[in-house]
């Protein structure tokens, strides 16, 4: 079970992976619309008030797009046999577990909590409303930094089968495309200015 | 039972040589120093798995069916016993 949820790439042939990875990647897509989080880099996830289904589609294509592209000229380095299709396998596998952290956003929970604190002047108001809700904060600080590893753990895995990688060279050339894809990311979104 | 072929020492783990070989029809014994042929020295695993590969007319997309794995992980096991015959052969050279 836990080979499945860490390593599926090493189990499964790439028609099924294929197949999953495309039903994940688009109910993560109606996941966004239906509880208003947007994926704006790779890493991000942001609560807003509204989205509509046309934004979540692009952003999360977006995402898909540069995380695969920068893994693939990593692999690429790696092992030049590294074929595009298990590296795109890997990106729409992994990309989609951020779409467990959509559920704080029920009933706009957390994009309302993100507004009334914006709004707010006085630190001392901020504070309680902080306080008021510092159980769904934790929670979600938590869930958010198991949910980040599992991502890592996934791409890393998609990414060592893809390239045959070993060593450090491979990890540190990993590391390098995820942070790439990161900034290439947000710089392409604040650039589009897409919401 | 059929006993597994050892090819590494027990002892210091080195490569073992065959130093006899035995006739089973008439028991004639042929005694030397003989390498063990490329092939042998790999492990069971391994050679298993290059005999599926022949049977499998070199399909890594066959393998990956049957053995139950994906394409890129059977692919990157030929590459491992690829680079492991090539260090092999090097060593024997």
């Amino acid at each position: 079970m836990l080979k499945i949820l860490t390593n599926p790439f090493s189990i499964y042939s790439d028609k099924k992976l294929l197949f999953s990875g495309l039903i994940l990647f688009t109910i993560s897509i109606l996941l966004a619309t239906i509880f208003n989080t947007r994926r704006d880099g790779i890493l991000d996830v942001h609560f807003i008030n509204n989205i509509n289904f046309s934004v979540a589609f692009a952003e999360a294509l977006i995402n898909m797009i540069i995380l695969s592209l920068m893994l693939y000229i990593s692999g690429k380095i790696v092992n030049t046999k590294t074929r595009f299709l298990d590296i795109c396998i890997t990106s729409l596998i992994s990309l989609p577990v951020f779409m467990f952290l959509f559920f704080f956003n029920i009933k706009n929970t957390m994009s309302i909590m993100g507004n009334n604190l914006t709004g707010m002047t006085l630190d001392k108001e901020a504070m309680q409303l902080i306080f008021d809700n510092l159980i769904l904060i934790l929670v979600f600080a938590l869930i958010g930094i198991l949910i980040l590893v599992w991502f890592v753990v996934l791409a890393y895995n998609g990414f060592k089968v893809a390239t045959n990688a070993k060593g450090t060279k491979s990890t540190l050339l990993f590391i390098v495309s995820l942070l790439v894809a990161e900034i290439l990311s947000k710089i392409i979104f604040y650039q589009i200015s897409i919401y | 039972m059929n006993p597994k072929l050892p090819i590494h020492c027990p002892s210091c783990e080195s490569i073992l040589q065959v130093a006899q070989l035995k006739c089973e029809h008439c028991n004639t014994s042929v005694g030397g120093n003989f390498a063990l042929p490329i092939f042998l020295k790999l492990h069971q695993e391994e050679q298993d798995f290059m005999m599926q590969f022949f049977m499998t007319s070199g399909s890594l997309k066959e393998m990956a069916k049957q053995m139950g794995n994906s394409y890129p992980t059977i692919r990157n096991k030929l590459d491992d016993i690829i680079e492991k015959l090539r260090t092999l052969k090097e060593e024997n050279l």
